[in-house]
């Protein structure tokens, strides 16, 4: 497979591709993940959807930057490709190939 | 349980620039936790050692000059304090470095999702570890408050028997030569010398 460089780029096929071929793992206390294939890139990639990621000194949970979930049992779930293989023009600190798309997730 | 996965709205760059921005905070999150359990550590140390190193309670002859059952009481605070305190450090001694066991090989979940389910362990035990010791320095004031200021524990009594049957009980007694003054409960009272068959000493009143 040849490396495609780093683009940070959108595509609405890319969320159409992954609500396809993704699985949604619960792993308990507010965890789970979601796993499938980066639809730019192909890599496989796992992607951490939590309710809340810890920031300050207090302690307590506090919602991440992420979309808070709707009500319910809907939420939108932001992704971004997470794969740890190499993208040429990749900068440090960044990290899959660039792409991103939105998925709707729901559990009933 | 059935879970459906469907296209989500449009993104633009911001909306990746804040996805991007939470997987970064999911990378830092383990060690963030892991300093602010270590300095919650150093203060509430800090606290408890500056509380023992007061010596606010001296040792037994201190919690046995207290009148029972509050000596009683005293020792359950005690140790109450001292397994709270102990639990606590338990606590934020795992919160900053781990529980002292080792994990299963986990294959099936990414590093950072595994990294996340330890940072919520370790803020579970950072929050049990404040609140134990909290509670630790709760019990341990009680005790030093019940110390110093319970109820003092009774002095003894003079118990004196008289020929004509009378019996005497109370503290403070003076005596002139001729006549042994008490002080009772309902006051002074004073016996001649002579009438005087027994005097002894008892714990209490009957």
């Amino acid at each position: 497979m040849s490396l495609v460089p780093y683009k940070e780029i959108h595509q609405n096929e890319y969320a159409e591709e992954a609500a396809q071929r993704f699985t949604f793992i619960r792993l308990g206390s507010g965890t789970a993940e979601l796993h499938g294939p980066c639809p730019r890139c192909g890599h496989a990639i796992r992607v951490p959807v939590v309710d809340g990621v810890y920031k300050t000194f207090w302690p307590r949970r506090r919602n991440s930057a992420g979309p808070t979930p709707p009500s319910g049992n809907v939420r939108t779930e932001d992704v971004i490709c997470t794969c740890q293989e190499e993208h040429p023009g990749r900068q440090e600190g960044q990290f899959g190939c660039g792409a991103f798309w939105s998925l709707e997730i729901t559990t009933s | 349980m059935s879970i459906s996965i469907r296209p989500g709205r449009p993104m633009d760059a911001s909306d990746a620039a804040r996805a991007r921005e939470h997987q970064q905070a999911l990378r830092a999150e383990l060690p963030l936790v892991r300093e602010a359990a270590h300095s919650w550590r150093i203060g509430l140390g800090g606290l408890l050692l500056a509380l023992v190193g007061f010596s606010l309670i001296r040792g037994p002859s201190e919690v046995d000059k207290v009148e029972p059952p509050w000596n009683v009481v005293i020792g359950c605070l005690l140790l109450v304090s001292l397994a709270t305190g102990a639990y606590g450090a338990y606590r934020l001694l795992s919160a900053h470095n781990g529980r002292p066991r080792t994990r299963p090989v986990d294959r099936r979940t990414s590093a950072s999702t595994q990294n996340h389910l330890l940072a919520l362990t370790a803020l579970k035990d950072l929050r049990h570890g404040i609140i134990a010791t909290f509670l630790c320095t709760v019990f341990l004031v009680a005790a030093v408050g019940t110390t110093w200021y319970g109820p003092e524990k009774a002095k003894p009594k003079l118990l004196v028997r008289t020929t004509t049957g009378a019996v005497l009980c109370g503290d403070g007694a003076t005596g002139d030569g001729r006549r042994l003054t008490l002080k009772t409960k309902p006051g002074r009272v004073g016996v001649p010398l002579s009438d005087v068959l027994v005097v002894e000493t008892v714990e209490k009143c009957p």
